[in-house]
Formats: structure tokens, C-alpha cells, sequence
């Protein structure tokens, strides 16, 4: 994808398209928070609705997709879920993951040895080495460090965090 | 030749085709390969704004399976009869709603084969959604006459990053 700034007139299907990927991005961070916290501190939809003084029916038309999200939506249900968004700018083009997080093999393909290039014809791709365990987990501690008084926790400080856990 | 290499195969000689998001920082988690008519459909320039805007949210949503770390129980729904393993994509997020139908090769391998407009699909338990069923088994059985698709419905041997359904009931 070429760089917006050197374009002259940037066409409404990009601009529809980064509009919903943006509202599904938040809307599935947001799921996957709460279905943290129900699994860690039983929290319900109940419980949510009930904080924000709002009919439990509501919540579930929220959970139900992002289409009827505004801004006051996805602040309300962070604050119930005492949780924030990161405000961090990058450049759509700053972490171009598809050419450095791509897997070079899969599980699946570097046993039956077909090797994947990042290209179109990418022949498959199966269990890939970065699921969304490590994710998870990286949030968990960075919750957990927040809620030991750490007001800034960092990238770094998490990853600290995991050595400790695995070097005892 | 194991199923990936079936994939690869069905890639080669253009019958199927990957999803690779627009967006140069989205990361590749999950495979997302539509037939070619499907994909066609769905990448091929559009004339008027309404489909433009249609088809652009439309893959936004079919992104979700590729790069999104989690992923909320109501995107992906297994159709009854469940043990026939035949999902649907819902792209709830506008109007008019769409579903894309397919099934899993493996885990975190989606093959999607074609869509309908949630409307051309009557109430819950219509005919027309055992037609999709068929449609998609058929053209299963066309690209892979050797191989069977996953059959559970079990959604964490599927894909990674399934929110568990129990939270948000």
C-alpha cells in the first residue's frame, strides 16, 4: 500500500475500508478485555451495565458489534472496565509487520518442507509460532503491574516481568 | 500430499486465493484463501459508491480472522447441524449484513467460498441456509476431492484467539 501522504486524493473505498478496521481493532481489544476480566475477576455484562446505570440489554447490543460504537460508547465501557486506551500515533507504514513478523515456515509447511514467501501465492500457512498466547499473557502482566502501583509500565518491564516468571 | 499442500496446489492453478491485509502493519496470524469467484467479487473495483463502501467493510471484517489477536464469538458461527463443520463469517457491521460461508482445512486455515446477503437467507431454520451448506460442501468436494474439511465445532482447535462464548451470553 502506497503512503497516504503521497497521494493526492486518497479513494473512498481506503477510507471506508480503514474506517471499519479501525472499529473492529477497538471492538475486539475491548471483547478480549472483558472476557479477561470475567475469567479473572468474574466480571458480567450485568455488573457492567449496572456501573454505567444502562438497561443490561444495551450492553449486549454493544457486545453484539462495533457498528453503533461512538466515542463516548468505547470510553464508558473502558471506565466500567477501569481500563484505558494506549495514545500512540505510528505511521501505518512504521511497523510493516507482513515483511518482518511473517513466518518464514510453518508448523505445518516446514514438515511437509514448502516454504512461504510474501507474495500472493503464499501456498498456506498452518499453527503459526505467534498466536495470540504470548499477547495474552503480555497483557495479563501488564495488568498485573499496573495493579501492584505501577503507573507506567513499560514493553520492556513486561518482558522483564516474563524472564523472571520463567527463570524463577 | 497433505491438505496444505492441496492449498498450495488450488493457489497455484488460481482456483483459490489469499487474504493479505491492506494495511502494511497488519500482522498475519490466521490464513483466510477465498475461491476465485468469491474473491473476485469481493476485490474487483466497484462502480458506485454504495458497493465501494459495501465490499470495503466487508473486508475489513474478513481481515479480523487474519490479524486480529482475538476474536469475539459472534464473527464466526458454526451452522446447524453443527457436525457438518460449515461456518459462516458475519459481517453484521452494516446494512446490508453479509455472510460468507466456508469451512477450516486445518487449524487456522479458513477456505471461504462464497457469500449472500443475510437478507436473501429468510429466518434462522430456512431452507436456504441448508442450501449454503450444500453449496459450500460442493465446492469443497471440487477442490479438494481427497481431503475432508474440520468437522468439530469446537472453536479452539479451529483457531487461535477464540473469546470464550460463556463470557458474553
Amino acid at each position: 500500500m502506497k503512503s497516504t501522504l503521497d497521494r493526492n486524493k486518497i479513494p473512498a473505498k481506503d477510507i471506508f475500508y480503514f474506517r471499519q478496521r479501525l472499529k473492529n481493532k477497538i471492538f475486539q481489544s475491548a471483547l478480549a478485555y472483558f472476557a479477561d476480566l470475567a475469567k479473572e475477576r468474574n466480571l458480567t455484562k450485568k455488573e457492567i451495565a449496572k456501573s454505567l446505570s444502562k438497561d443490561p440489554a444495551q450492553i449486549t447490543r454493544w457486545f453484539a458489534g462495533p457498528n453503533n460504537w461512538t466515542l463516548d460508547t468505547i470510553s464508558d465501557l473502558l471506565l466500567a472496565m477501569d481500563a484505558e486506551l494506549k495514545y500512540e500515533i505510528v505511521s501505518l507504514h512504521e511497523n510493516s509487520q507482513q515483511t518482518t513478523q511473517f513466518p518464514a515456515i510453518s508448523e505445518n509447511s516446514a514438515k511437509s518442507g514448502i516454504a512461504l514467501t510474501k507474495t500472493n501465492t503464499i501456498p498456506t500457512i498452518g499453527n503459526f509460532p505467534n498466536d495470540n498466547k504470548g499477547t495474552k499473557n503480555a497483557v495479563a502482566m501488564k495488568r498485573s503491574l499496573y495493579m501492584q502501583g505501577s503507573r507506567q509500565v513499560s514493553d520492556a518491564q513486561v518482558a522483564k516481568q516474563a524472564i523472571y516468571r520463567k527463570t524463577g | 500430499m497433505s491438505i496444505e499442500q492441496a492449498i498450495s496446489s488450488r493457489v497455484n492453478d488460481g482456483s483459490l486465493k489469499l487474504v493479505i491485509p491492506m494495511a502494511p502493519s497488519d500482522r498475519l496470524l490466521r490464513s483466510l484463501y477465498l475461491t476465485r469467484e468469491l474473491y473476485d467479487e469481493v476485490y474487483e473495483e466497484k462502480e458506485s459508491l454504495i458497493e465501494q463502501k459495501m465490499f470495503s467493510i466487508l473486508i475489513a471484517d474478513l481481515e479480523v480472522i487474519v490479524n486480529s489477536d482475538t476474536i469475539d464469538p459472534q464473527y464466526f458461527r458454526c451452522l446447524e447441524p453443527r457436525k457438518a463443520g460449515i461456518w459462516e463469517i458475519r459481517s453484521t457491521r452494516q446494512e446490508p449484513q453479509i455472510r460468507i460461508f466456508g469451512a477450516f482445512a486445518a487449524k487456522n486455515i479458513f477456505i471461504a467460498t462464497h457469500y449472500k446477503l443475510r437478507d436473501e437467507l429468510g429466518r434462522k431454520h430456512s431452507g436456504q441456509w441448508e442450501l449454503e451448506i450444500k453449496h459450500t460442501q460442493r465446492t469443497w468436494s471440487e477442490l479438494f476431492p481427497a481431503y475432508t474439511h474440520k468437522k468439530t465445532s469446537d472453536r479452539n482447535q479451529l483457531y487461535t484467539g477464540a473469546l470464550d462464548e460463556e463470557y458474553f451470553r
